[in-house]
């Protein structure tokens, strides 16, 4: 099965019994977009002050004007980078239905923001659960990574609460692995 | 700020930090003490009439002064004519690149039951738990369908099913001729982060063990492995 096959058998309801479905944890992601929609408009915020009168952009000598353009720069290309996601992120929102982690009998398909990635497990066999340890208020988090033995490239599979907790689809993906 | 001040806090701040790392290794060498002759395993083979091998410690032992410990073993033998292995083995070393500030470490443990069985009609089937965000149709068992989920062929009988739901927790995997129980239970994320306090008061459902009681629970491990060999007959006939 290819897979497109695959997303297409569950969204229409179709998946084999073996298959493990991971749904998009779209309260997970609201939250998570509404914490970066902050992060944005204090960032556009501060650009914002800096410019204006009561900032650089006032009555300052010319040395200041130009930490000021440095700074508003700055913000701009963070500001865009944070966007760019802040968009992908708000249109797999919008169609949670697209958005899966399924575990086959073959490998592991993705389908998010858009795209399809399908990895066999002999693929991603050295896969660890990559923890980073919390500080203070800010809890840890969790993500599964791996290198994509074809490519070589280090790829991260999920992180936090996306499809369910990291660490739950770690356990599940464990006992399909071939080393397992 | 005055640096004549500042550089005699720096070294009281060093010598707390030495202070603290040293103690925490001494405790932590402590605990592997305390763990060795805590370990469950070979007053269960007793029980359960199955022969038990400890673990060799690692040839490098002695001289790599960071290891810290290779605790446990595996038990062999057959439990009502099917042959089992119960894994019980957990290491720990010291980390290569410690932190400044604080005594690191890398350890593994990993806990098991493997039971081989006759499967000629190649079934196959994952019993796991139900956690957020998983989608699994439901087998109709209310104790099961709300702690696990079953994916693959439906040849569990419901009540084994009813049996490990009110357990609470099971993962179940038949893959081939071995049925193996894979405990990950400490490792579910009802236990990370904020969850991390709940393991200290958390009584495992299958070995019965906990912090507090570190002896297991030799019923509820035999409970188990009178379903495994129920499902072992069942895939046999």
């Amino acid at each position: 099965m290819s897979p497109q096959d695959i997303f297409m058998a569950v969204q229409q309801g179709a998946s084999r019994s073996s298959w493990l479905v991971f749904r998009y944890n779209r309260k997970w992601a609201g939250f998570n977009l509404i914490l970066r929609f902050i992060v944005l408009v204090l960032l556009v915020g501060a650009a914002l002050i800096i410019l204006g009168p009561a900032g650089f952009g006032g009555e300052a000598a010319s040395f200041r004007q130009g930490q000021a353009s440095f700074l508003a720069f700055g913000s701009f290309v963070v500001g865009a980078f944070i966007a760019y996601y802040l968009i992908l992120d708000l249109r797999a929102y919008l169609k949670p239905d697209q958005q899966m982690l399924v575990l086959t009998d073959e490998g592991v398909l993705r389908a998010y923001r858009g795209r399809l990635d399908f990895f066999t497990y002999e693929q991603l066999a050295d896969a660890s659960l990559l923890t980073v340890t919390g500080y203070f208020v800010l809890p840890a988090d969790y993500s599964i990574r791996f290198t994509d033995k074809t490519t070589g490239r280090s790829l991260k599979l999920t992180s936090g609460r996306l499809f369910g907790h990291a660490s739950d689809i770690f356990n599940a993906l464990k006992s399909r692995l071939p080393t397992a | 700020m005055d640096f004549s001040s500042a550089f005699p806090m720096l070294l009281v701040f060093i010598a707390i930090v030495s202070i603290v790392s040293k103690l925490t290794r001494g405790r932590m060498k402590l605990n592997v003490e305390k763990s060795r002759q805590q370990d469950p395993l070979p007053e269960l083979s007793k029980a359960l009439e199955l022969s038990y091998k400890p673990d060799p410690q690692p040839a490098d032992a002695a001289s790599d002064k960071k290891h810290l410990y290779t605790l446990g073993g595996e038990a062999h033998g057959t439990y009502r004519t099917w042959p089992v292995q119960l894994v019980m083995r957990s290491t720990a070393r010291e980390s290569d690149r410690p932190g400044l500030y604080r005594y690191s470490y890398t350890y593994s443990d990993v806990r098991s039951i493997s039971m081989t069985v006759k499967n000629p009609s190649n079934h196959s089937f994952e019993i796991m738990p139900r956690t957020e965000s998983i989608e699994a149709a439901p087998t109709g068992v209310a104790s099961f369908d709300k702690a696990l989920v079953i994916v693959g062929e439906r040849i569990v009988p419901s009540s084994i099913l009813e049996h490990f739901g009110q357990l609470g927790w099971m993962h179940l995997t038949l893959k081939g001729e071995t049925l193996t129980m894979r405990d990950d239970f400490y490792s579910q994320a009802q236990f990370k982060g904020f969850g991390a306090a709940r393991q200290l008061r958390a009584v495992h459902p299958v070995w019965g063990i906990s912090l507090k009681h570190p002896a297991a629970d030799v019923e509820k491990v035999r409970a188990v492995l009178d379903d495994m060999v129920s499902i072992g007959d069942k895939l046999a006939f």
